[in-house]
């Protein structure tokens, strides 16, 4: 895991970064997987990569997820445009809608993670503000609560209710003074 | 498994799943989950900007819901852009005071009043409105001398987008006879449902419109007078679509322009 994209023939003639998670794990990875997370794109254009980027906030179980979100996503945009001349329109509009399936069914099946991972991936995306991989679990969070009530919401995510009845009956109060 | 703290998820981060959540099921579930999730769901305005599009539709009035939508409305503060429902004259009135900035405003006026002058009023106030569309649930008659379309376009001259809902259940409103309408300058795409039409008040509102593209049309109209002319003024749009009916048989008959055909713009 700590040598990932090694195996890689192209990534070998790119530009290489190292990312270092906080449990001190290396990851190298090419810059066109990195630069999808902005932190790092600003990094890299300060010239401050070398010896590689320490992700104190991030650790290594979740980083090789993020690093296997970045690289399927890296290769799908490089896949666009390079293809984009050399099919006819037609074929090119085949090829984008295969890929953008493909796309679709790799997010899905990324997305199959406990609770804790969840939260610890929103979390990295956050921090490495990589806004795709964002948008895609706040969406995930936001279909799990889409439809429950507060306390199906509460057990589902662990959480403590700490309003107070008398608060909870202004909430609900609150609709009738709208006209007030 | 490890536990997290969700309660303690960043704000920007539990906005962001607030913002696909929409207001209205924030207000029913989320932000009653803790004291943290609800501070985030009332003190960001931003969050309320565009009410009713997430199922508030179709509801009957005064009910939670629509108690629900104007609660949303104050927490905007201002900011709300766009909102759709249901309202009555004393609700729009809260609407325009507290939303002056709307830019879309998509209503189903409600009122025992058989008069639009409350309505008409109201949306002086909406001096960025670019997008109206109103629809009634009662029958709607307008001064003698006014038409309501002319009415509407004088209260808000920058629209870009209307839509005006006649009441067909009752029959239609009586002919538009549109004399001048005012200056639409900035109006791009025009709809009237349920309307009766004449030759001389179509003209005038394509006069009164120079940069309308679209125009769709429902309800009575004689195709067969129209001239010339007319039919010049309709060339120059980019999609005309006319679903008209004769009086006698109240059926109708599509006619389509330079063979455009639009079943119904969805959005």
């Amino acid at each position: 895991m700590a040598s990932a994209g090694s195996g890689d023939e192209k990534a070998a003639a790119a530009a290489m970064i190292t990312l270092i998670s906080s449990d001190n794990e290396k990851f190298e990875v090419t810059e066109a997987t990195a630069t999808l997370s902005q932190t790092i794109r600003h990094m890299i254009e300060d010239g401050c990569t070398d010896g590689g980027v320490p992700l104190p906030n991030v650790t290594s179980k979740i980083l090789a997820r993020v690093i296997e979100y970045c690289k399927k996503h890296a290769t799908a945009a490089a896949g666009e445009e390079g293809s984009s001349s050399s099919f006819s329109d037609a074929a090119f509009l085949e090829v984008d809608r295969a890929f953008l399936e493909e796309l679709e069914e790799f997010d899905d099946a990324f997305l199959e993670v406990d609770r804790a991972t969840l939260f610890d991936l929103i979390l990295a995306a956050n921090y490495l503000d990589i806004k795709g991989l964002l948008n895609l679990t706040c969406q995930k969070v936001a279909d799990s609560v889409k439809g429950k009530t507060p306390e199906q919401i509460r057990e589902m995510y662990n959480i403590v209710n700490d309003l107070t009845p008398e608060e909870e009956a202004e909430i609900r109060r609150e609709t009738q003074w709208a006209f007030e | 498994m490890e536990a997290r703290d969700w309660a303690a998820l960043p704000r920007d981060i539990l906005l962001d799943v607030f913002f696909v959540l929409g207001p209205r099921e924030v207000m029913l579930g989320a932000e009653f989950v803790c004291m943290a999730w609800r501070r985030t769901a009332l003190e960001e305005p931003s969050l309320w900007r565009c009410i009713g599009r997430d199922r508030w539709f179709g509801t009957p009035n005064l009910d939670p819901e629509t108690a629900m939508r104007f609660a949303a409305v104050n927490r905007a503060a201002g900011q709300c852009e766009a909102f759709t429902g249901t309202c009555d004259d004393e609700e729009l009135q809260h609407l325009v005071t507290r939303a002056p900035s709307l830019k879309s405003l998509h209503i189903e006026h409600d009122c025992d009043e058989s008069s639009c002058e409350d309505l008409v009023e109201a949306l002086e106030n909406l001096t960025l409105l670019e997008d109206l569309r109103v629809s009634w649930t009662y029958i709607c008659h307008m001064h003698d001398t006014e038409d309501l379309l002319q009415s509407v376009c004088k209260a808000c001259p920058h629209l870009k987008k209307l839509r005006i809902w006649y009441n067909e259940e009752f029959g239609c409103v009586g002919p538009i006879d549109v004399g001048n309408i005012t200056m639409m300058h900035e109006l791009r795409h025009l709809q009237l449902y349920e309307v009766d039409l004449s030759c001389y008040a179509l003209k005038s509102i394509l006069d009164s419109c120079p940069l309308l593209e679209t125009l769709y049309i429902r309800g009575f109209f004689n195709k067969r007078d129209m001239d010339g002319e007319l039919r010049m003024k309709c060339a120059g749009l980019k999609k005309l679509s006319l679903f008209t009916r004769s009086r006698r048989h109240n059926r109708y008959v599509d006619f389509v322009v330079d063979g455009f055909f639009e079943e119904e713009d969805s959005d």
